[in-house]
């Protein structure tokens, strides 16, 4: 009798374990790359059946998977990644985004203007960084997109 | 011998960094051999200063001299500091053959207003040493009003009076020469075109842009000439503007035209002139519009004012694309720090004849800017012109001013920071003008 009541905490335990689980897998926050043309568009000049990322139209989507992920997140986590105090004296277009399913954007030029925008929310002010020339960002977004 | 620990004030450092001309300072520190040494540094920019330091040795009164160049450096944790890097130090008075190992000074704990509060130093000898840490020593430092610190006397613990920068040095203790006895009808017509409002290196344009206004109205202040002022900046920012303002402009035959851009610059895939494109939108909303700064050099020269200058801050880097065949181009006085020689000044502004047309980078590459100190070419030329007009150096020579603003830019992107691309610069100086 004793037996059987440990045996149905342990089952409910393993249930509950289950549906947390199963709740953080919907919570993936899903990562996606995609070119995008150089040059905004203000909202109100969009075009139909076109696809838009802060204004930028999107030109391509690219596939991105777990084990790029996992490099991006690494290569994101780095503290020299971002130049924040000198700057390319040479204008910021983009030419790939990479979105987050939370909401997150990441916009970047390439070598040898390498610049980066970081938006999190939209209240963000646009703040525009540099790169590192031919950095592990710019690689990986590169390599991402040959595949 | 020396390892060193400095305690600096905010702004004294500030100044050190951040100002530009021919600064003095003092520092003084006991080394490890309970040797008590003082010095005196002349600081012309980060790889141009000059240390003399004064110390007794078994009742010897001795004088070193070294040359010192700076940079700031991130280790790989993510710390910054500021290297003063003393090297080939000789003793100059009483050597008897005696080595000087030249001290390093090291600034650390950076704030949140970028500015450093503690200095370390250390000399050649203690890098080769396990115990670095230990071997740092506290000291003092402050900065030299020439006009409050100067005496003969002082200059005499560093310099003989038979050397030409004793002279120069004791000559700044009185009010500098009188600027004001000039006579001349020159007018300077002062052209300043900046991309403030641009969300990446619009900060750094701002420095720029008001260093120009202030230090070029008041070297005219200290000529007696008067300035005609164009200023394009801020909501302001645009090819219309630019070309307006160029167009405005009727200088007589003994007027001074001085045209300064700060902003994102680019050239064509196709491009054969080595001079770029200024790009003139302040939002990439906005149609691409550009002027070339070619074009703009072209202009003003044929407008036939006796001194042409024209400055380009800028990229020089490949847009990727060629060029379309039809585009939709629709105060002060002189800081407190800064000591012209007024004979130098004239010679360069009102006895210099010619053109000069000079650009941050060559072609392919990219201009740096520092939120801070403003665009690397632009502080570079201000710490050129002010050596070339300083008391203790230069000849009030335009050609020397331009190839050390191109060097020192250089050796900013090369050596300032660690993750800058080098930028070459060009420059073209008429021969008249580059004979002066």
């Amino acid at each position: 009798m004793k037996k059987a009541g440990l045996y149905f905490i342990l089952l409910g335990l393993i249930f509950v374990a289950c549906k947390v689980i199963k709740k953080d897998g919907h919570k993936k926050d899903r990562t996606s790359l995609y070119q995008i043309s150089g040059t905004p568009v203000r909202a109100l000049d969009y075009k139909e059946h076109k696809k838009y990322i802060l204004d930028y139209e999107v030109l391509k989507s690219y596939n991105v998977s777990d084990s790029d992920v996992i490099k991006l997140d690494k290569i994101l986590s780095s503290d020299s990644l971002i130049m924040t105090v000198n700057h390319r004296s040479c204008e910021f277009s983009p030419a790939y985004a990479l979105k987050w399913s939370s909401g997150k954007v990441i916009l970047i030029s390439l070598t040898p203007c390498a610049k980066i925008r970081v938006m999190k929310k939209a209240t963000d002010t646009v703040v525009v960084n540099d790169l590192k020339e031919h950095s592990e960002l710019e690689q990986w977004v590169l390599n991402t997109a040959s595949k | 011998m020396k390892t060193i620990i400095f305690i600096l004030s905010l702004t004294i450092f500030c100044s050190v960094k951040t100002c530009f001309g021919q600064s003095f300072y003092e520092v003084k520190w006991t080394g490890n051999d309970a040797v008590n040494y003082k010095g005196f540094l002349i600081y012309n920019s980060d790889n141009d200063a000059l240390m003399r330091v004064a110390f007794t040795v078994n009742g010897v009164y001795k004088v070193a001299e070294y040359k010192v160049t700076s940079k700031y450096f991130t280790t790989a944790d993510g710390i910054n500091y500021y290297l003063m890097n003393g090297e080939n130090a000789t003793v100059v008075y009483n050597g008897n053959n005696q080595a000087y190992s030249a001290d390093k000074f090291l600034f650390a704990d950076l704030d949140s207003q970028h500015h450093f509060k503690n200095l370390y130093a250390y000399d050649e000898n203690d890098l080769a040493k396990s115990n670095l840490a230990e071997l740092m020593r506290p000291a003092t430092w402050r900065a030299l009003d020439p006009k409050a610190d100067f005496t003969e006397p002082y200059i005499h613990e560093f310099y003989g009076t038979y050397e030409h920068n004793y002279t120069a040095l004791v000559s700044l203790i009185n009010t500098p020469k009188e600027f004001n006895s000039t006579s001349s009808n020159a007018k300077l017509y002062l052209v300043i075109v900046a991309n403030t409002l641009d969300n990446s290196i619009g900060t750094g344009c701002e420095v720029d842009r008001r260093k120009l206004v202030n230090e070029m109205n008041s070297i005219a202040r200290s000529l007696n000439i008067s300035v005609e002022e164009h200023d394009i900046y801020g909501t302001d920012f645009g090819k219309d503007n630019v070309l307006n303002a160029i167009d405005a402009l009727h200088p007589s035959s003994d007027d001074i035209v001085m045209f300064f851009y700060r902003g994102h610059g680019f050239r064509w895939n196709d491009q054969k002139s080595a001079w770029p494109d200024m790009s003139t939108r302040i939002s990439s909303y906005d149609p691409f519009t550009y002027v070339s700064l070619d074009d703009v050099y072209s202009k003003i020269v044929s407008k036939g004012a006796r001194l042409n200058l024209v400055f380009g801050d800028l990229c020089n880097s490949n847009v990727g694309i060629d060029k379309p065949e039809v585009t939709n181009q629709g105060t002060n006085s002189l800081q407190s720090n800064f000591y012209p020689d007024a004979d130098k000044l004239k010679k360069l502004f009102l006895y210099s004849k010619g053109n000069l047309m000079s650009v941050a980078a060559s072609p392919g590459e990219v201009s740096w800017t520092s939120a801070y100190d403003g665009g690397f070419f632009t502080s570079s030329f201000f710490e050129s012109l002010h050596a070339e007009i300083g008391a203790l150096s230069g000849s009030g020579s335009w050609k020397n001013i331009i190839i050390s603003t191109i060097n020192k830019a250089k050796y900013k992107s090369q050596y300032g920071c660690s993750t800058c691309s080098v930028q070459n610069g060009e420059y073209y100086i008429s021969p008249e003008l580059g004979d002066q």
